[in-house]
C-alpha cells in the first residue's frame, strides 16, 4: 500500500476534526473572564454613538428591530448596547419592527436594562410592535404616527401613554436606528432619510455589512455597527464589558485558525501538484 | 444548570441541529422539520393577528372604516390565477399593485442612488478647510481615498461597458481586467465578512449553551 505524503494527509483531514478544533478554539476563550484582547473602535461605531448624543431632548429615537432569532446572535448585542447608551444618556426611544419577532426580542432586552438603570415603560420607552405594510406603512407613519399605530405591543392605546403625548410624526424623531440581517435598511434610506433627512444608522450582520460602506461615504448613514464587532465596539464606547466584547476573542481565534487552515490547505495542494499528484 | 423548561428545549434543539456537523442523521432531520413547522405556524398566526385582525377587521368593526370591506374581494381576485378561464381577473389586481409599486420604486431609487452619484464625484485635490470625512484638512494635497475610489469606479465601469469592442481602444482591455480584479478583491472582503457572521452566530449559541443552559461561564448582560 502506498504511503501518503504529508501534503496529501493535510488535504485529506476529515472535516469532523476541523469542526472539533474550531469548537475548542471558540469555547476556550469564553471561560476567560477578563478583557484580554483590545477592541479598536471604528469611526462607523463612533458615528452611531455621537448621533445618539446629538438627539435633542424633545425628540425620540426610533429603534427598528428588524431581525429575528436567526440573526439575534449579532443584532441583539448591538441593540442592547444602543439601548444602554440611550437609557444612560436620559433619552427616550420607540421600538418598532417590520419583522414579527423583533419587537419581543427588543422588549426583552429593554426590560432587563430598565431594571438595572431604573427606567420605566411608557416614560422612557414605548414599543409599537410589529408594523406590516412596508413602504405605504412608513409613509403613513411619517405623516401621522397614529394613522398606523393605534395601540402599543401591550395593547394600550398610544394616547394613554405619557411619552407619546408629543410624538405625532416624523418631525418628532431625532434619530432612526435599524438593526437587521436583511436589506430592509434600504427602505429607510429611501423613505426616511431621503425625504425627511432624519439621521439614520444601521446595526447589521457582518454578511450585509460591506454593502453599507458607500452609504456611509455619501452621508446617507451616520454610522454602522458591523456584526458582533460593532456590538463590541459600542460596548467599549459605553465602558461596559458585555456579550459582544466577550464573544470577540472566540471570533478572533476562529479567524486565526481558518487563516492557518487555508494556508495549510493551499500549501498542501501546491506541494502535491509540484510532485505531480494530489487533488485538482 | 438551568431549571427552565424553555431553556432546556432550546438547548436540546440547538444540539440536535448541530449533530449534522458529525453527519446527516435522523435527529437533525427531525429538528430541521420542527423548526420549519414552527416558523410556518408562527407566520400564519402573525398574518392573522397583525394584518387581518389589526389592519383590516378592527378598522372596519372598531373604527367604522367600512370601505376596507372592498379589500376582501380585491384581494381574493389574486386566487383567479389558478383558473385558466378567469385568470384575466387576477391580472387586474396584479397590474394595479404593479403600477403602484413601480411609482414608489422610482421615488425610492432616486432617494437611494442620486446621493451615491454625488458622493462618487469627489474632488481629488483637497484644500485647507475642507472636511471630506468629517476631519478638517490642514494641509493641501491629494485625497488618496478619493483617487482609489475614482480609479475603481472607472475600471469597474470599463469592465461593464459592452457597447463596443474594448480591444479597439488602446489600454481599455487592461483597465477592464483591472476592474475585474478590484471586484474580486471586494467579493473576497465580503466573503470574509460572511465568515465572521457565521462565527458570530456560532459563538452566540455557545454563549447560550455554556451560560444560559449549563451555567458554566459568567456573562454580563
Amino acid at each position: 500500500m502506498e504511503q501518503k505524503t504529508l501534503s496529501q494527509r493535510v488535504q485529506a483531514i476529515d472535516r469532523k476534526y476541523l469542526y472539533l478544533l474550531l469548537g475548542v478554539v471558540m469555547i476556550a476563550p469564553l471561560f476567560y473572564q477578563e478583557h484580554f484582547l483590545p477592541t479598536f473602535v471604528s469611526q462607523e461605531a463612533v458615528g452611531i454613538y455621537e448621533a445618539v448624543e446629538a438627539v435633542p431632548p424633545d425628540k425620540v429615537i426610533v429603534l427598528a428591530a428588524d431581525y429575528d432569532v436567526a440573526t439575534m446572535g449579532e443584532n441583539q448585542p448591538q441593540l442592547e448596547a444602543a439601548i444602554r447608551h440611550i437609557m444612560k444618556s436620559g433619552k427616550r426611544f420607540v421600538i418598532l419592527a417590520q419583522s414579527q419577532v423583533g419587537p419581543e426580542l427588543a422588549e426583552k432586552g429593554a426590560e432587563t436594562l430598565a431594571k438595572e438603570l431604573h427606567k420605566s415603560y411608557g416614560v422612557d420607552w414605548v414599543n409599537w410592535g410589529f408594523l406590516a405594510g412596508g413602504v405605504p406603512m412608513l409613509k403613513g407613519l411619517a405623516s401621522n404616527v397614529r394613522s398606523e399605530v393605534k395601540k402599543d405591543i401591550h395593547n394600550k392605546p398610544l394616547d394613554e401613554i405619557p411619552m407619546m403625548a408629543n410624538v405625532k410624526d416624523i418631525h418628532d424623531v431625532g434619530l432612526w436606528l435599524d438593526f437587521t440581517g436583511s436589506g430592509i435598511w434600504g427602505m429607510y434610506v429611501q423613505f426616511i432619510y431621503g425625504p425627511y433627512k432624519v439621521p439614520l444608522g444601521v446595526g447589521c450582520t457582518a454578511v450585509i455589512g460591506p454593502q453599507l460602506f458607500p452609504y456611509l461615504d455619501s452621508g446617507q448613514l451616520v454610522g454602522q455597527l458591523f456584526g458582533m464587532r460593532g456590538a463590541a465596539e459600542y460596548e467599549e464606547l459605553n465602558h461596559h464589558f458585555g456579550r459582544g466584547d466577550r464573544a470577540m476573542p472566540s471570533i478572533s481565534f476562529a479567524h486565526l485558525l481558518i487563516i492557518v487552515l487555508i494556508i495549510l490547505g493551499n500549501a498542501g495542494y501546491f506541494v502535491a501538484r509540484r510532485r505531480g499528484g494530489g487533488a485538482r | 444548570m438551568s431549571h427552565s423548561v424553555v431553556v432546556w428545549v432550546a438547548a436540546v434543539c440547538t444540539l440536535g441541529i448541530y449533530t449534522v456537523l458529525y453527519r446527516e442523521n435522523r435527529a437533525y432531520r427531525f429538528f430541521e422539520h420542527l423548526f420549519v413547522g414552527l416558523a410556518t405556524g408562527f407566520g400564519v398566526m402573525v398574518v392573522y393577528r397583525d394584518i387581518l385582525l389589526n389592519k383590516w377587521w378592527s378598522k372596519m368593526v372598531e373604527e367604522g372604516a367600512w370601505w376596507w370591506a372592498f379589500a376582501l374581494p380585491a384581494g381574493l381576485l389574486y386566487y383567479f390565477i389558478y383558473s385558466r378561464k378567469y385568470v384575466w381577473m387576477s391580472r387586474l389586481v396584479i397590474a394595479t399593485m404593479f403600477g403602484l409599486f413601480a411609482g414608489t420604486a422610482f421615488q425610492g431609487f432616486a432617494n437611494d442612488q442620486v446621493p451615491q452619484v454625488y458622493a462618487a464625484l469627489r474632488p481629488l485635490w483637497l484644500r485647507v478647510g475642507e472636511q471630506p470625512t468629517g476631519v478638517m484638512v490642514t494641509q493641501p494635497g491629494f485625497d488618496f481615498s478619493a483617487i482609489v475610489a475614482a480609479i475603481t469606479l472607472f475600471a469597474v465601469l470599463a469592465y461593464f461597458f459592452f457597447s463596443f469592442r474594448r480591444e479597439r481602444v488602446p489600454g481599455m482591455e487592461r483597465v477592464a481586467r483591472g476592474g475585474r480584479w478590484l471586484m474580486m478583491i471586494a467579493f473576497g472582503a465580503m466573503f470574509g465578512s460572511t465568515v465572521m457572521a457565521r462565527m458570530s452566530l456560532l459563538v452566540a449559541r455557545l454563549q447560550f449553551l455554556l451560560h444560559d443552559w449549563l451555567g458554566a461561564i459568567k456573562l454580563p448582560h
